[in-house]
């Protein structure tokens, strides 16, 4: 068990960095610091996914890492283009 | 051990990265933060996992979410900066307040 | 089939990588990834190579080492900068505009792309070979400084290579 710690406390500094990235997301004057806000969110989520995996032993959690990777770019790219062609307002 | 000293200084990385989000008071300084220390303390936390794994499964996949954090990390920084560059949120007035 | 022989390099790269992802040698498993990689790279044909070859230029795997070592060393070393910046809270971001020698898509995608992991510099906007930059602070002769810097670190590898 004492082995395993450092990587228990890293996972709970992330999750505690993704709450408080949540506070900036619901106060952020603009739209563009709740995007920031989702793109540090999802970069975290990689990292605890992927320190999980190691921690259980589990390679698909892996996977699941790679893959919640690509969907996470994927929606940053496409609601700044969504918001830079103005939104639902033209 | 090597892995516990790296995934002690990503703590570092994680921490001042929270503490310069909140800080300043400018979208772009916020942006600069963003995308140098968390992509460094991504890279940071990963480079520690793949000491701790040697050789195996787990080290090829974590090289490959490396990879792909280093490419993708500064494209999403700039998607967002040039989307709140060209809908015209000024640097120079943000800065006078 | 003529395809396929001629591009022989991305079939064995995506081989490889099927090996490395599955870690396994039986039959079944090899007939799989053989009719997958085929399938593979017929289907990128026209995207990433022509009758020619590959459209882009690819880095060297010597010049690939090179430059990743160089990334890592500069990312650490801004990343160290970067937090005393954030104990004493300055951090007055204006814009400066930087003109490139090189023309070819690939290396400015690269270039850009390194110059947002590195201190103080943020890519807005490309225009041809001109790149729309935020740097860290408004300090009189900061667009010259920024251009020599970016010239010296990144471009430099590129433009030796011709």
């Amino acid at each position: 068990m004492k082995t395993y710690m450092f990587l228990v406390i890293t996972i709970i500094l992330l999750i505690v960095t993704i709450f408080i990235s949540l506070i900036r997301m619901i106060i952020g004057p603009t739209v563009w610091e709740r995007l920031l806000a989702l793109n540090l969110i999802s970069a975290k989520t990689i990292l605890i996914l992927a320190i999980y995996g190691v921690y259980k032993e589990n390679v698909l959690l892996l996977d699941v890492a790679f893959s919640y990777g690509i969907i996470g770019f994927l929606t940053i790219t496409l609601l700044s283009r969504l918001i830079l062609k103005g939104g639902r307002q033209k | 051990m090597i892995y516990r000293i790296l995934l002690f200084i990503s703590w570092v990385y994680i921490i001042f990265g929270m503490i310069g989000i909140f800080r300043f008071s400018n979208i772009y300084s916020r942006l600069l933060t963003s995308s140098k220390i968390d992509t460094v303390a991504a890279m940071t936390i990963l480079i520690a996992l793949i000491f701790k794994c040697g050789f195996s499964v787990f080290s090829i996949r974590l090289i490959l979410i490396l990879i792909f954090i280093i490419i993708t990390s500064p494209i999403s920084s700039h998607v967002i900066a040039r989307s709140a560059y060209l809908n015209g949120i000024s640097i120079k007035k943000e800065v006078g307040k | 089939m003529k395809n396929i022989r001629k591009n022989y390099k991305l079939f064995i790269v995506l081989m490889i990588f099927w090996f490395l992802l599955t870690f396994s040698l039986s039959l079944s498993n090899f007939i799989t990834g053989f009719i997958i990689c085929i399938i593979v790279t017929r289907a990128s044909y026209g995207i990433l190579y022509d009758e020619k070859g590959f459209k882009f230029k690819i880095l060297g795997i010597l010049d690939s080492i090179k430059y990743f070592l160089i990334l890592f060393i500069e990312i650490y070393k801004s990343s160290f900068s970067y937090i005393f910046r954030i104990i004493k809270k300055d951090c007055e971001p204006f814009i400066a505009e930087v003109e490139l020698e090189v023309s070819d898509p690939l290396a400015i995608t690269i270039i850009s792309n390194s110059i947002t992991l590195t201190p103080g510099t943020l890519t807005v906007d490309v225009d041809g070979s001109k790149l729309t930059v935020i740097t860290l602070k408004d300090c009189g002769d900061c667009a010259v400084l920024v251009n020599k810097e970016i010239k010296e670190k990144f471009e430099k590898l590129f433009i030796e290579r011709g």
